[in-house]
């Protein structure tokens, strides 16, 4: 039997590792290879055309919510194994909206991540035990009340998203610029277009924005907790 | 020669149990306990005394920033801290220090790095060298 081809994309070197040791255990997985970034995670990607993705949400330059949808558009169909710290219902539904194949929290024991490769491999969703646990219940309740689910989020480009991620991270207008390759110009109508969107007319208010997506990581909350 | 005993503190239990795995292939380094967070992380660290708490900050119902002090009120001098972190900024890293941390490692830097700080903790040394990160080679 072939094994299936993993691409880890994680930001963390020593939580990638850990994975990697993990998954290396399974004789039918095989971790081919990883990012560090959801820019790389989209090259890499095109690259080694794993089977599935298993894909971090926080990520620098490119949070892995974006670098799902970059995939899929390039690769309709692809399996792609969400990893997160989130576990709120409306940031679930969104991310599984984009395409994702299942979603897993952090806080999930590890023998879940091989089980969860196997599912989208084979074209099943898979979610964290708790998170199936409460959709069960909230299909259940917007059945009874006869309700649509899920929360409206405003849906910002690609484009934009990576714009306000870079934002968020601090970058000027022109680190912004080059990095996406397109003119200050650009970046300008972006930005304007998506403070009108999401109604944030101050960069204080995309980053706490950009936090409370979990597309950036706070590491003001240690004081906060 | 007895193994560095550690105790193991981090919210994320897919995190956690993939440093276990880590760290089991150091011969001299024993994980003998895990905490989910900043209590647990007091309360184990109290109870099994371990050589070393491996602490990540960001965790629930009490962070390991606040950990710091009351860990070390309740455990002996051997036992040392060392905090690993997502969070490379230098408040953190001196807050930890001022507060009784040994060492200060961020998630970016491999395993071995990570048992190279344990060991030397272990030893009486401080360990503040969080950004030892290689950047990811394309294969």
């Amino acid at each position: 039997m072939n094994s299936i081809k993993v691409l880890l994309a994680e930001d963390h070197q020593i939580v990638r590792e850990g994975l990697r040791a993990m998954l290396n255990l399974e004789a039918d997985i095989k971790v081919i290879s990883e990012a560090e970034n959801g820019r790389q995670a989209v090259e890499t990607f095109a690259r080694t055309r794993p089977d599935v993705v298993v894909m971090d949400i926080a990520m620098p330059l490119l949070n892995g919510m974006e670098a799902t949808r970059q995939i899929l558009q390039a690769f309709p169909g692809t399996k792609i194994l969400i990893l997160s710290a989130h576990s709120d219902d409306a940031y679930v539904a969104m991310v599984m909206a984009i395409g994702a194949s299942g979603y897993l929290i952090k806080q999930t024991a590890a023998h879940i991540l091989p089980e969860a490769i196997r599912a989208v491999h084979q074209g099943k969703t898979y979610f964290s035990p708790i998170i199936a646990k409460r959709r069960n219940h909230q299909k259940q309740k917007d059945h009874d009340q006869g309700e649509l689910p899920g929360k409206t989020v405003p849906t910002l480009s690609t484009r934009e998203m990576e714009v306000l991620q870079l934002i968020a991270e601090g970058k000027a207008n022109k680190e912004t610029a080059d990095e996406l390759k397109i003119s200050v110009k650009t970046v300008e109508k972006h930005r304007q277009s998506l403070m009108d969107k999401l109604n944030i007319h101050d960069t204080a208010g995309l980053t706490r924005y950009a936090i409370s997506m979990g597309i950036i990581e706070n590491s003001v909350q240690v004081t906060i907790v | 020669m007895n193994p560095i005993t550690v105790l193991l503190a981090d919210d994320h239990t897919i995190v956690r149990e993939g440093l276990r795995a880590l760290l089991a292939l150091e011969d001299d380094i024993e994980v003998v306990g895990e905490a989910v967070n900043g209590h647990q992380a007091v309360a184990f660290a109290n109870k099994l005394a371990p050589d070393i708490v491996v602490m990540d900050l960001s965790m629930p119902l009490l962070n390991g920033l606040d950990a710091i002090p009351r860990i070390r009120e309740c455990t002996p001098a051997s036992t040392k801290i060392l905090v690993l972190s997502s969070y490379d900024e230098d408040s953190y890293i001196q807050q930890a220090r001022a507060l009784g941390a040994s060492g200060y490692l961020v998630k970016q830097n491999d395993a071995h790095a990570l048992a190279t700080a344990i060991r030397e903790v272990h030893q009486g040394r401080l360990y503040f060298k969080p950004i030892q990160h290689a950047t990811l080679q394309s294969p």
